[in-house]
């Protein structure tokens, strides 16, 4: 009973952030900010319900393949992120305005700040 | 070919293991075929892309000290990732949205190329911040609000890795 | 041997995700840029492969795995073609 308990709770859970994810995405501004839903909650949604899943299957070598598969999506989700934000940022399309860009690498203080659109 | 692997030869066992270990899990059994014929794979695809993957002079190699200070930073990061998830969870479903998104640019004392990596990716993943940019020690990062920008530039896990880096 | 709770819960994840992949894709469709779309798309995939793996009976569970670390991986050279195609205007 606690194990099904267990179980479902990481189901649940992970269907909450995925879930935050798809309002995000269609509440956001901007792209850089759809990008913090995607980034991040994609990812501990995917691990929980893979979680469950690692419970749930029968065998040694498929816990081993689940244990792959949310490694593998850890690793290729922030690197999938970095890399659309590199490229937006490069060409300077679709920022919402307000946005702010604070430049802290010639000088030390850490006030100021300018808007960019 | 074999320039690489003689500029880093620990590091192209190390490159190699993993690739073994990679083809017995996609295999499923530790047969001594299968073993071998992984192990050859392995050897002979870290030394074809050799070149490109070991490019630093610096060879690969880490002591124990590193290794259980590193479990210790992904303990913390885990930590991280679930608090900033109910932070970004709370800025989403809040009725009326209350973001502020801005770039700030800062300087990075990173030197290594892995522990750069890992460090940009813990970045992305952990507080309402991701990684835009990074050449040399110039970084640019996004971020969801002010408060976010201000904790970045001096985040514990920083020091953290810092430390790892310099082998402490 | 999966009890009643369990059960529904599974029923329930497996239509709600379903519906968020239908949200995912109204994005695809309305975003004014193409990094939105990318980003979308992103999404959907990840859905994608967590309805394949919940809809797999655990008997060929071990067969969708090996699907879906393809699927992965393709997905992501997917990905990367078309960044690469935004960032040069050629492939």
């Amino acid at each position: 009973m606690v194990f099904e308990i267990i179980v479902s709770f990481c189901l649940l859970g992970g269907f909450f952030f995925l879930l935050v994810v798809a309002i995000g995405l269609l509440r956001l501004p901007d792209v850089f900010t759809r990008m913090h839903a995607l980034g991040k909650c994609d990812t501990l949604g995917t691990g929980m319900v893979l979680f469950a899943l690692f419970f749930l299957s029968p065998g040694l070598t498929e816990k081993m393949k689940i244990i792959l598969i949310v490694f593998m999506t850890a690793v290729i989700n922030p690197v999938m992120t970095h890399l659309i934000a590199k490229v937006v940022f490069k060409r300077q399309v679709g920022i919402a305005a307000g946005t702010w860009l604070v430049d802290n690498y010639g000088s030390s203080d850490k006030s100021g700040g300018k808007d960019i659109c | 070919m074999l320039k690489g692997v003689k500029r880093d030869f620990k590091g192209f066992l190390f490159l190699s293991s993993l690739l073994l270990v990679f083809w017995l899990l996609i295999s499923a059994s530790i047969d001594w075929q299968h073993v071998v014929v992984g192990l050859v794979l392995g050897l002979f695809v870290t030394a074809f892309w050799g070149d490109i993957v070991f490019t630093r002079q610096r060879s690969t190699g880490f002591t124990l000290k590193q290794f259980l200070s590193f479990v210790f930073y992904m303990c913390c990061l885990l930590c991280e990732i679930v608090k900033a998830n109910l932070h970004v969870a709370y800025l989403v479903l809040h009725p009326r949205l209350p973001i502020s998104p801005g770039f700030i640019i800062y300087r990075l004392g990173l030197s290594r190329e892995l522990p750069k990596a890992l460090f940009l990716n813990s970045i992305t993943l952990t507080p309402g911040t991701i990684t835009v940019q990074c050449e040399d020690d110039k970084l640019v990062v996004h971020c969801f609000t002010r408060e976010n920008a201000e904790e970045v530039q001096e985040w514990y896990l920083y020091r953290q890795m810092k430390k790892i880096e310099d082998g402490e | 041997m999966v009890s009643k709770l369990l059960g529904t819960v599974l029923v329930l994840v497996r239509y709600g995700l379903a519906l968020l992949a239908v949200l995912g894709m109204v994005r695809a469709f309305l975003g004014p840029t193409a990094a939105d779309r990318v980003v979308a798309i992103n999404y959907v995939v990840t859905l994608v492969i967590l309805l394949i793996l919940l809809s797999s009976s655990r008997e060929d569970l071990s067969l969708y795995l090996d699907v879906v670390l393809v699927f992965v991986l393709g997905a992501f050279i997917a990905t990367l073609g078309i960044l690469k195609l935004l960032e040069e205007g050629k492939l």
